[in-house]
């Protein structure tokens, strides 16, 4: 991919066709309903921003062929002021205030407005600068004056910061009007200004700021500026227009029709992710945990206490404090991902090799079990998968046009990958790699390009201060602690044991998904059918693209084998989690065996058809007959234990991880973590006690003992009335204490 | 622009596949080795026998792999960079001669004008075997010499020595009739014939190599012997003559007394008793002519077997040569690949065995053991022959080969009967229609595999039985893909109206 001939590909079949004219039929429409869009969702949230959403995305695409930038711009505008949500009003007025305001003030505004009457456009922008601004100020106002009506909340400590959060709204309302016109013009070099001020400044408060008055404010900042940074790439990377009717004279041996077809793919994926939803598991549940409290918190406990970086949970915590409770809310962050990656793949796989191919990844990423388990997952896999192919698109338009810009927004792009998954670092060094042989082979071949350079050297310093900052983050802002990837990614892991069936299973896995055990054995029989694909690319022609591709699906794998080879404290499991990053590339690979083993067009489509059986069958299969001892529920043991609770019961749990689900269902019993109760347990108090335990951990877990260890003391004093559950989750009910025995006087 | 493929420019250049040369090409036959070392030690440890008699059939086939394999690596790993050699423009008589025998006129007449237009003093005979009066007429009209000979003991050998007896050239050029030279042909090759160089080879090009169907399998096979095997057997001074677009000194095939006219394989015997006199080869990777490739299934059929059978029954004669060390090794290499068809044989055999009986070659303590020491060699194969190759040999390739395993096995058989076979000319046309009898045995291999898999699967649906079902299935299709061109030809160029344009040197 990254070569002179990928280059000079790219340039012959432009991916986004021919440049956007300047002069576009719907700028006021289109940025006027994009200011509506925030201003709603700044004042009603989840809902109003998924309708907003969808009007815009239909409005677009009757009107223009632009729609992405728009929505997601807007989408992203809007989880940032779902945080609006007045529930921690100091946490709010420092994100507005130090990370957005300045911002905006010091550097887009002027500019953007500066230009737009430069270019004659003031006509589109200025409208709805003021339409976002009213809007803004009229919502948050709204807000402010009755958040009982407005937001159900009422937080007197709101008062004192209502200019804050007035100024605040309006400001990134504007904000999101201004990135939105800027990215959808083609001047993205503005957009990755905004997105590299925002890491400078956060980078600058993580360096210098110690004291705790100052810890607030910069872990508000550093959410703010990953989601800005998150919505900036995607909308960046799907900025540039791309025709949806292919004219006949150029559609050749492929799909005429790409519009209709995509965006029937994406809706059959996200039809298929809501139908495969399941109920919440334990990883989810800790997801739940640290995405429940402030933002500090949830901050500190994903750099700190979870296995991945924390820009999932950044996502998660907005969702949570913007959109409830729910389990879809805290869940919205992957399906979104997982469903914005179905036409990101039809983009990687269109700039790299073609519209067919892109089609047949983009069908595969709708349809592929692991991608829509994983959409549905509250865990990090589906955000960190989206954002690998946005690195490679991203590296791929660099490398193409070769601006700085392009280069911050690929080390942007890296770099939130980096932020997104433990294991993306393999995937990110070799992108690296791929960028630097691109220069060494121009230098080579005479050709030497000093623009190409500097653009590399702009990724590589952009790349290497996320990672340094997420470094110096996990190590509690003291000296860099390496490597902590495999540290992270052996910690949580059962062993693996140094064979190869765990790393065929794990890609076998990544092609067709979770199935019970015995279909997993059997698949897994037809190994030799490997010799076969071997065979079968013999005298293929070598592509520099697919080399990087199978190297970007391999390198979690190669970095996941050689902890396991240089005998990691824990061996690492090759479970497909720590893989995910390397399920778009499979999808794309897949793709493109799709559409040059297809044949004519005519043939290809109807193998299409069968592989989308086949995946179809598979994701049938996942959804119907994964056993739970892979993934466990305990929320009909929770929701039994609700129906027999009165008041004053307790509910002592185990593990920690499952408060969060314990509080909301326990109904009238008090929940309390079985860490905590001592002795003989509750007193008399409590007429009965609920032990709820979660064994995914296996022997030797301390929720075993802790848990086995409490119901051997309530036994003591009390009667057992009752034991059910499974196999991973048990339920004790102990009744009312036993009275204490007479002792007979003398 | 004519439709003869063979006036076309050549769309393979032997030099494709030779960036991978040097430290690039050692460096990957040095991965090469500890892997094969790797499965070996695993494989050969006493306690991996289940039974004796599939053990050994497996140590056999993947004996002669191996073997075949570390030739390659040593092969690959000798070729050194040279300096094309600037053309010999002195006027040197050179013979040159276009055996033919009963092939069509349209076919040899571009060949012929190509001869009488070669830069230097090329003095064109055609050779005709068959006494044709076309042949003759053809002759008269380029202006060249018709020689035809009474009787044709002997086959092409015995033709060229009796033209040998003929001429006087110090230098004699054999082209098979449908081989058009490229004008500078003489001159190029002439550049290389030092003081004890006896021939100067060049490639058996196909201009027909991307033709759908046999032509361009038969000739990815060709594209790996002259893209990369020829240039490391002329670096370790073991490359052995193929029969046309050739070069001999007059002086070196008096001295070996002729073409030797009992074998099958003249050209390769002919090496062998040059070789053994002292004399060198050369082999020079530029395509300077052009031909055309077995078309149908039965000529490459034919072709292989007589390839097979003369090489096999050669290989008394290599072991007893007196030749150094180096070129002995070279030339068992090349007869000892007529047995690979056994290995097929016997690897199809494993998983029918498996399923029908249990019985299995070796004990594995766990299912991936296997996987984990033979996938890496495996891999490690593959990628060296694909890099190798720059990317020329395909999977239609090794299909073909796969297909035609039946022919290995009645080359050995038949030479170890000792029975003689006669000298066949590989046809130039394909006949265009279905041909069911070279793919007979193909065929019946896939209908007992698919059978025994069914009835497999009937039976027992174990992963274990999967396993060796999903081996068959592979063989299956590397059979069925084999044998696909011969149940459904495809459809070739529409023959030319117009006369040959033959380049004017």
């Amino acid at each position: 991919m990254a070569d002179t001939r990928l280059r000079q590909a790219s340039s012959r079949a432009p991916l986004h066709g021919p440049a956007e004219p300047r002069g576009d039929r719907w700028p006021l429409l289109e940025v006027a309903i994009a200011a509506a869009v925030v201003a709603a969702a700044h004042a009603a949230h989840g809902p109003a921003l998924a309708a907003g959403g969808l009007a815009l995305a239909a409005v677009r695409w009757a009107g223009s062929r632009r729609p992405a930038p728009v929505l997601v711009v807007a989408m992203a505008t809007a989880l940032v002021a779902g945080a609006g949500q007045p529930r921690d009003a100091a946490l709010l007025g420092g994100l507005f205030a130090l990370g957005v305001v300045p911002l905006v003030a010091a550097g887009v505004v002027p500019s953007l407005v500066v230009r737009g009457h430069r270019s004659g456009r003031r006509d589109a922008v200025l409208p709805a600068l003021l339409v976002a601004a009213g809007a803004g100020t009229a919502a948050s106002l709204a807000v402010l004056v009755a958040p009982d009506a407005v937001a159900g909340v009422h937080d007197g400590r709101l008062a004192p910061l209502a200019p804050y959060v007035a100024v605040g709204m309006v400001a990134l309302g504007l904000g999101g009007v201004l990135v939105h016109h800027a990215v959808a013009s083609g001047r993205h070099r503005t957009a990755a200004a905004v997105a590299g001020i925002a890491l400078a400044a956060q980078a600058a408060l993580l360096v210098t700021g110690a004291g705790p008055a100052t810890e607030g404010a910069v872990d508000a900042l550093l959410g703010g500026a990953a989601v800005l940074l998150v919505g900036l790439v995607v909308a960046t990377t799907a900025a540039a227009p791309f025709p949806f009717r292919v004219p006949p004279e150029e559609a050749g041996d492929g799909p005429l029709l790409v519009g209709p077809a995509l965006v029937g793919l994406t809706v059959l994926g996200l039809v298929v992710r809501l139908l495969s939803l399941r109920p919440l598991w334990i990883d989810e549940a800790a997801t739940a945990r640290m995405a429940s409290g402030s933002f500090a918190s949830m901050v500190r406990a994903g750099l700190h206490g979870d296995a991945h970086p924390p820009l999932y949970l950044v996502l998660a915590w907005l969702c949570r404090h913007g959109l409830g409770h729910s389990a879809l809310a805290l869940r919205l962050p992957s399906l979104a991902a997982g469903t914005a990656l179905v036409p990101v793949l039809y983009v990687a796989g269109r700039r790299l090799y073609g519209r067919r191919t892109g089609l047949a990844a983009a069908m595969i990423g709708a349809l592929a079990p692991p991608l829509v388990w994983f959409s549905t997952e509250a865990r990090p896999e589906a955000l960190a998968a989206l954002l690998a192919v946005l690195a490679v698109v991203a590296l791929a338009r660099a490398l193409d046009r070769r601006s700085p810009a392009d280069w911050v927004l690929a080390g942007l792009a890296a770099g939130a990958l980096l932020w997104s998954h433990q294991l993306a670092v393999a995937q990110v060094a070799v992108l690296a790699v791929a960028a630097g042989a691109c220069v060494w082979r121009d230098r080579r071949d005479g050709q030497a390009d000093p623009a190409l350079a500097r653009g590399v050297a702009v990724g590589f310093v952009v790349v290497a201060a996320a990672a340094g900052l997420l470094v110096t983050a996990r190590s509690g802002l003291g000296p860099p602690r390496l490597p902590l990837p495999l540290e992270f990614a052996t910690a949580a892991a059962p062993s693996g044991g140094r064979a190869v069936f765990p790393i065929l299973s794990t890609a076998l896995t990544a092609l067709l998904g979770f199935h019970p055990a015995g279909v997993g054995s059997r698949l897994l029989a037809f190994w030799p059918l490997g010799i076969l694909a071997a065979l079968l690319v013999l005298g293929r022609a070598r592509s520099r693209r697919s080399g990087l591709l199978l190297a970007l699906a391999a390198a979690p794998f190669a970095a996941l084998f050689v902890a396991q080879v240089a005998g990691a404290p824990r061996q690492p499991a090759f479970a497909l989690a720590w893989t995910a990053t390397a399920l778009p590339f499979v999808a794309l690979l897949a793709g493109r065996a799709l559409s040059v083993f297809g044949g004519p067009w005519t043939r290809a489509r109807l193998v299409a058809a069968g592989v989308a059986a086949v995946l179809l069958v598979a994701v049938a299969d996942q959804g119907a007959r994964v056993e739970p001892e892979r993934r466990f529920d305990v929320r009909p043991a929770v929701s039994a234990v609700a129906a027999s609770a009165r008041p004053g019961d307790v509910v002592a749990y185990d593990p920690q991880a499952l408060g969060d689900y314990v509080a909301e269902d326990a109904g009238a019993a008090r929940p309390v973590p079985v860490a905590t109760v001592t002795g003989p347990g509750p007193g008399p108090e409590a007429p009965h006690v609920f032990v709820v335990g979660a064994f995914a951990l296996g022997r030797g877990d301390e929720t075993v003992q802790r848990t086995v260890d409490l119901v051997r003391r309530l036994s003591a004093v009390r009667p057992l009335l009752d034991r059910r559950g499974t196999a991973d989750v048990q339920v004790w009910v102990f009744g009312p204490p036993r009275p204490a025995p007479k002792r007979s006087r003398r | 622009m004519t439709a003869d493929p063979r006036l076309e420019k050549p769309h393979w250049r032997p030099e494709d596949a030779l960036p991978w040369a040097g430290r690039r090409r050692r460096w990957l036959v040095l991965c090469n080795v500890p892997l094969a070392i790797w499965y070996l030690r695993w494989l050969l440890v006493p306690g991996r026998v289940a039974n004796p008699v599939l053990y050994a059939l497996l140590l056999a086939a993947e004996g002669l792999n191996i073997v075949q394999a570390v030739g390659f690596w040593w092969t690959l790993a000798s070729i050194r960079r040279r300096r094309p050699r600037p053309p010999c423009t002195d006027r040197v008589a050179v013979d040159v001669f276009i055996p033919v025998y009963g092939e069509p006129v349209e076919i040899v007449e571009a060949t012929v004008v190509a001869a009488t237009r070669l830069r230097g003093d090329p003095r064109v005979a055609l050779l005709d075997d068959g006494c044709s009066a076309d042949m003759e007429a053809l002759a008269a009209r380029h202006g060249v010499r018709y020689l035809c000979r009474p009787g044709n003991e002997g086959a092409k050998a015995g033709n060229i020595n009796w033209a040998l007896d003929r001429t006087d050239a110090p230098f004699v050029a054999i082209l098979d009739c449908d081989h058009v030279p490229d004008p500078r042909f003489l001159e190029v090759t002439l550049a290389h014939f030092d003081e004890r160089v006896a021939f100067v080879q060049t490639p058996q090009y196909y201009a027909n190599g991307r033709d759908p169907g046999v032509a361009a399998a038969s000739w990815a096979q060709q594209a790996l012997f002259f893209g990369t095997i020829a240039v490391g057997r002329d670096e370790l001074g073991a490359m052995f003559c193929c029969g046309t677009n050739v070069v001999f000194r007059r002086e070196a095939l008096e001295d070996a007394g002729g073409f030797p006219t009992a074998s099958l394989t003249e050209d390769f015997d002919l090496s062998i008793r040059l070789h053994e006199r002292g004399w060198e080869s050369r082999y020079v990777p530029e395509v300077l002519a052009a031909g055309l490739g077995p078309e149908d299934m039965a000529s490459y059929t034919g072709q292989q077997l007589r390839w097979a059978r003369g090489c096999l029954s050669s290989l008394p004669r290599i072991l007893r040569a007196r030749l150094p060390l180096r070129i002995r090794l070279n030339y068992l290499l090349s007869a000892v690949y007529w047995l690979t068809g056994w290995t097929y044989l016997i690897y199809m055999t494993f998983p029918v065995v498996r399923i029908l009986t249990g019985a299995q070659p070796i004990v594995v303590a766990s299912p991936d053991e296997f996987l984990l020491h033979w996938a890496p060699y495996f891999a490690g194969s593959m990628a060296t022959v694909t890099l190798a190759a720059g990317g020329c040999y395909t999977f239609a390739a090794f299909a073909l080969a796969a297909a035609n395993f039946w022919v290995h096995i009645v080359a050995s058989v038949l030479t170890l009967l000792r029975r003689k076979g006669s000298f066949v000319v590989t046809p130039k046309k394909g006949t265009g229609g279905r041909q069911l009898r070279p793919v007979a045995v193909p065929l019946f291999a896939c209908a007992v595999l698919i059978g025994v898999s069914a009835w497999g699967l009937a039976h027992d649906r174990s992963p274990a039985t999967l396993n060796n079902v999903a081996f068959a299935s592979v063989h299956v299709f590397v059979l069925l893909a084999g044998s696909w061109a011969a149940l459904h030809p495809p459809r070739r160029r529409a023959p030319s109206d117009t006369p040959a344009e033959v380049p004017v040197g």
